[in-house]
Formats: structure tokens, sequence, C-alpha cells
């Protein structure tokens, strides 16, 4: 019976890994160097805020392309991971581990083996995106309650006393505290011979152009001729720039993903997907339909993690009724990506929403 | 050869762009069939880079499979094929042909929607055998000109084939309200399908019920061996394809239970805890008439229905308890069209509502609008 157990299913999302099952993997990470220091106290290397009682560790994938758990804790890492918890306990009142509930045997390994801290509570939760928002994770944890957790006393925000981080995040500050260097790990995924191609590298210090290169010269398919390149993920990044091929690698850039454009004017590709979606997989950036007006469906509302009325924020944005949008929550939207991912009359509504924010914003500064 | 061809619609739809006289007159339909066939290029611009592959054309498209082959096939072994492809094929010349691409060419759009053709097929299957051509026509020609008036998909506030069928019922009563044809039962033959069967008028089940108080069998109600409209008839295979549709997240599962259960609860409680004779057992009520057309294909349209889950709940109810109330008080043996109708017209109330509960439940964000140089998502 694991201690430190905790069920919490987090509805709406949508659980990528269905969709993107036929990935294929390609690691290659290195193992860390030496021998550690098990006295470091690497704890002070995190940012923390002063008053941060709360951490929340995030052992998710946040987005459809992102490294999966077990890549990024491959080797000997797990048990530098748990190190790395436990070290942790003994400054912050509380840690909270989202992982995947597949997941089972890291779940079952952090469990055994952070059983004398009690302080340190393990959530599995279905992977469905994005799960590393501080809000989605807050409710994850706390339940219902997005804004003011049970626990906490005071008309106090989640974030003066709560911190999210990542897994990369805590193996970075753990192995910096020891003098090593993990690097950057970062994926990159693209379209090889009728699958997703995934590699996982680690890179110290790399520019993109350098890790392009690196990848075509192992993988002659790599190319980016009629792609784009989208960085920070698929659902929430942004195209990358030919400025940006010159920057190096940082841990924000991950996931690279190099999708076709998909405008190849394929014949009937619904209707093959379906029959023969073993053939081709229509992953593009295509909006695979015409823009339509909407039907009222309700699939955004279902998919929306933060359980926001879109459809009437929708509205009420076409109808340009600005101050009914504040009401109806606009800003607790956290951008996912999601409604728009799902909407089959394939309205822009993140951009809506987006602009509305910004209108809305420059609005109050005008005021001022 | 696809891509070939593919090259030669692009290049034709560019030119009919060119030229005012064919953009008007015929873009709209060389984009419908173009799009139907062909992934068009629009591609995401910023986020999300990737999007679901359900689109309007899969949505719709779905609806009319699921209506062809759970609804047209069986209504076509039951009447035959001459009674039932010409009101069809009559529906969509007169409803999408003449008034939905006469509409774009007078108002200038460019996409002919897909709604148009769903509410053309459900015009012959929400009329009786007998109806003559010219009421089918006028039937789909005032469904998509309604609808349209209204602001096109999206924007009606009733369900406009059953608006359609309201207003033929009121203004053409003796063409739709007479002349029931008892279906073919037995092993089909090449005749039996093709060509009418024997004409042999009858009254429905539920008008036999109103007048004498028969139940007609529940297989026979199942199996289609009733008369009734040309759709509504085969209840089995009506229950399969809604379900599909169910399952597939087309229609909103909550709709028809809570329309179906709220009937069978209802005419229970009337019919044995009450003892009123004149209501109809609950079996019965849910395998006669049009309920079970109407409960999974028409009353889930998204665009009439409550957007909201409670909504929908309360939705059905309010479909189930008018039609068992219509059905034993009203002057009409039939009552699925007139009780879906008079809660389509309560669906925008009942979303204000229950948005404005939602909002006082809600909490807000304490930290409300993103402050100094925050931009964006506030934190």
């Amino acid at each position: 019976m694991i201690r430190n157990f905790v069920e919490r299913k987090m509805p709406g999302g949508y659980n990528f890994r269905k969709e993107f099952r036929n990935i294929a993997r390609n690691l290659s990470i290195s193992e860390p160097p030496g021998q550690f220091n098990e006295k470091a106290d690497y704890a002070k290397t995190l940012d923390l805020k002063n008053n941060t009682q709360h951490l929340v560790v995030n052992a998710v994938p946040t987005e459809p392309f992102a490294a999966p758990i077990d890549c990024l804790l491959a080797g000997k890492r797990w048990r530098y991971f748990v190190k790395a918890l436990a070290g942790l306990a003994e400054h912050i009142h509380d840690i909270y581990v989202v992982i995947d509930e597949s997941e089972k045997e890291l779940i079952e390994f952090i469990a055994k083996n952070t059983r004398d801290c009690r302080n340190i509570y393990i959530y599995p939760v279905a992977a469905v995106y994005p799960q590393d928002h501080p809000v989605i994770l807050m409710r994850t944890i706390f339940g219902g309650h997005i804004k003011t957790p049970k626990i906490l006393k005071g008309n106090y925000t989640v974030r003066l006393f709560t911190e999210i981080i990542t897994v990369e995040q805590l193996l970075q500050a753990y192995f910096r505290a020891h003098a090593q260097s993990l690097g950057t790990i970062i994926t990159l995924t693209f379209w090889n011979k009728n699958r997703w191609q995934q590699n996982i590298v680690n890179v110290h210090d790399e520019k993109f152009i350098d890790l392009l290169l690196a990848c075509q010269k192992k993988f002659s398919n790599l190319s980016t001729h009629n792609c784009r390149v989208v960085t920070g993920g698929v659902l929430a990044g942004r195209e990358m720039e030919m400025a940006d091929y010159e920057k190096t690698l940082a841990q924000d850039m991950s996931p690279i993903v190099i999708i076709p454009t998909g405008n190849t004017r394929d014949f009937m590709p619904n209707f093959q997907k379906h029959l023969w979606s073993f053939l081709r997989n229509y992953t593009t950036t295509n909006t695979h339909g015409e823009e339509r007006p909407c039907v009222n469906c309700s699939w955004c509302d279902d998919i929306c993690p933060v359980k926001l009325r879109v459809k009437a924020i929708y509205e009420s944005l076409e109808e340009k009724r600005l101050k009914e949008v504040e009401r109806l929550g606009l800003f607790d939207c956290v951008e996912c990506g999601l409604c728009a991912y799902r909407c089959p009359a394939k309205i822009e509504l993140l951009e809506k929403i987006k602009e509305a924010k910004e209108n809305l914003v420059k609005g109050g500064e005008d005021n001022v | 050869m696809f891509n070939l061809l593919g090259n030669f619609s692009e290049k034709t739809g560019e030119i009919l762009h060119k030229h005012k006289v064919t953009r008007t007159l015929c873009f709209a339909l060389w984009k419908a069939s173009d799009t139907l066939f062909w992934q068009p290029i629009r591609v995401a611009k910023k986020a999300p880079f990737i999007r679901a592959q359900v689109d309007m054309k899969d949505f719709m498209g779905l609806v009319i499979g699921v209506l062809l082959l759970f609804s047209v096939l069986p209504s076509i072994y039951l009447f035959g094929l001459f009674t039932v492809l010409p009101k069809i094929i009559f529906s969509f010349i007169c409803g999408v042909f003449i008034v939905d691409v006469g509409w774009v060419i007078v108002t200038g759009e460019e996409d002919i929607n897909e709604g148009a053709f769903v509410t053309c097929l459900f015009i012959p299957l929400i009329f009786p055998p007998f109806a003559p051509l010219w009421i089918i026509g006028l039937a789909s020609a005032i469904a998509i000109l309604i609808r349209n008036i209204f602001g096109g998909v999206g924007k009606n506030i009733w369900n406009p084939a059953l608006l359609a069928r309201l207003i033929i019922t009121l203004s053409f009563a003796l063409f739709v309200s007479s002349g029931w044809e008892e279906p073919f039962w037995g092993i089909p033959t090449i005749d039996s399908v093709i060509n009418d069967v024997d004409t042999v008028t009858s009254a429905t089940p539920l008008f036999v019920f109103k007048d004498s108080g028969q139940i007609t069998s529940h297989w026979q109600l199942l199996t289609g061996q009733t008369p009734g409209c040309l759709g509504e008839t085969c209840r089995i295979t009506l229950i399969l394809g809604g379900l599909l549709l169910c399952w597939t997240g087309i229609a909103n599962w909550r709709i028809p239970l809570s329309y179906l259960g709220s009937v069978a609860v209802l005419s229970a409680a009337l019919h044995y805890g009450l003892n009123m004779e004149r209501v109809a057992p609950p079996i019965f009520q849910l395998l006669s008439g049009g309920l079970l057309l109407g409960a999974f294909f028409m009353a889930t349209d998204p665009v009439t229905a409550p957007y909201s889950h409670f909504g929908k709940w309360v939705f059905g109810i309010g479909c189930g308890s008018l039609t068992v109330l219509l059905r034993t008080f009203g002057p009409f043996p039939e009552a699925v069209m007139f009780s879906i109708l008079t809660m389509n017209t309560l669906k925008t109330p009942l979303d204000w509502v229950i948005l404005q509960l939602h909002l006082r439940i809600r909490k807000p964000r304490q930290t409300g609008k993103p402050r100094d140089n925050e931009k964006g998502v506030a934190q």
C-alpha cells in the first residue's frame, strides 16, 4: 500500500498520446558523469521565493510532442530525481508530484523511496494537456478550488506560497549543486517515413542550427522543406523565425516540432485517414477544413481545462461585448489552445481570446 | 491521377473567382464540391499549429451517412425506391440548388454550408409516403429560406425541418395528415424494392390508440410494419443510428436519454400510477410515432438545443413531458414536432439563465487582469 499516493482525475483536456502513439524515440541522452556529493544543499540553487511553502513538481508531458518522463529519467536519473525530492523535502512544507498515471513503475519507485518523507505527495493523473499550467496543477492538487487552496488560510494568492517546477528544472538544479552539468534536454520531432520520429537530445550551449544539421546527418529524411518549425509546443508555442536558428538552445524552446504544412491538396484525407490510417498520419499545420459558423456543438466547453464557457465568450466577442467577456472569465483562460484545436468549425478561438485580452488590458491602461 | 484532378480543380476555381459573373453564379458551388474531395490549403498561421481532423463536412456528413443507412435504406425496403428517392432528389433540388444557391448568388456569399444538405434530407423523412412531391419541395424551400433569413447556419432558433413541417401541416393539413400507407413486409423482391407497394391505406398506431385505445404490437412497431412517416417507421435501425451518433459525440447523449427517459417515466406515472387509460403505456409511447427519430436526430441538433449540459437535461425533460401531455390531451395524435419546437423557443432563455447561475457560482480569479509588465495570461 503506497501511503502518499493520492488519486485525482483532471477533467477536460485531450489525451494526445492516443493520437500520437506511433512516435518512435531515439534516445541520445548521455549518462551524467562522476560521483555526487550527497550532502550538497541544492535547494538554494532553485529560484524559489523566500516564502515558498508548497512546491509542485510537474512530471507530466506538457504538449503532444514533449519528452516522456521515462526518457527524461532514463538510466540513473530516476535515483537522482528521488534524491532531489528528498533533499527539497527538508526545506519545503509540502511537495506535490504530479505524474502520469500510466507510469506505474516510476510512481511505485518514488513512493517507496520517499516514504520517510511525510510531506511528499504523489498525484497520478490522466495525461491530458496542458497539465503544466499553474492553474491546472492547482486544480489537480487542491480540487475544484483554483484560487485559494483549502489548506491555506487568509486572502493570499496561490502564487505567493506555491511554486511550480518541472522535472528538468529540478534535475538541472541538482546537477548544478553538485558541480555537474546536465545540459539542456531538447526534443526534436519530425515526420519520417510515415511516422513521427522523436529525438531527445542533451545539448550544451549548442544552437538550433547545429542540432538540425546533426540530426540531418543521422536522418537523411529530415527536411524543413514544405514544413514549419514550431518551438515551445504545437499547441501554445510559436513558429521559429530565421533569427532563432542562431540562438543557443534553451529549455523553454523544447519541444521543437517540424510539421508538414499539409498544403498538398490530398484527396479525401479524412476518408483515407479513417479507413487506412496506418498509411498516413494527417497531423499537419493544415486546418483540415474551411472556417464555418459556430454550430453550438459545445466541444470547446467540454475540452476547456478551466471550465470556461468558451462558446459564450466567443459570442460576446463577436458582438463586441467586452465587459461581458471579462465577466465570463476571459482572464481565467490559460491559452492552452485546446478549444481551437477541437473546434470543427475551425474558428480561430485562441487568437480571438488573446486579441480580446490585449484590447481589454490596453483599454484599462488608457483609462488610467 | 487525383493530384492532377486536384490541380485542375484548383485552376478552375481560380478562373471562376477572377470574373465577376462566374464568381457570382458558380464559385460557391465549385467551392462546395472542391472542399468535399480535396483538403483545403488553409494552414494555421498561429497557435495551435495542429487541428483536429473532424470538420463541418465530417460533422454533417456523419449525420447524413447515418440517416441514409439507418433511415432511408429501411424506408426503401418498406415503401419502395420510387416512393423515397424522388422525394429526396426533389427536396435537394428545391432546398439546395434553387433556394440556397439562389440565396448565395443574391447575397454574394462564397460558401454553401453543409447544414442545408442535412435539412433537405430530413424533410422527406418526416412526411407521409403519400405526400405529393410539390409539398416536399415547398417544405424544403421554406426550411432553407427561414434558416437563411435568421442568419444562416448556427443562428436559427427553431429546427428548420420541423418548422417547415409545422407550416405545411397547418397550411395543407389535408395532404399530410391522411393517406398513411401500409409498408411492405416480407422477403424483398426487386419489384417490391423498386416499385411502389400496393397502396393500402391505414391509420397510424397513435391515431388508432387515440381513437379506440388499441395498442399495436411492439414487434411491429420496432420493425416498421406500421404506417408512419417515411423515415420514422423502422425504429430498430433508428435506435442503432442514434446510438452511433451519440457514441461519436455528434449528438449529445444527454438529450435523447432525458427525452426518452421523461417520456417513459411520465407515461408510466400517469398510466400505471394514476390509472389514466387515455395515456398510452410507456413502451408504446417510446416506440410509436416519430419519437425515436425526433429524440435522436432532431432534438439533438446542436444549433437549436442548449449548449450547457444542465440545459440539455432540462431541454430533454421538457420535450418528453410535452410529448406525453400533448399526445394525450392535444388535438393531434402526434406531438413530437410541437414539443421540440416549443423547447427550441425556450432554448435561448434557458441558456441565459444557466449562464447567469454559472457566473454566480464560479469564483473569479483573485489576480484579475494582468498588471504592470504582465501580458496575456494572468498569473
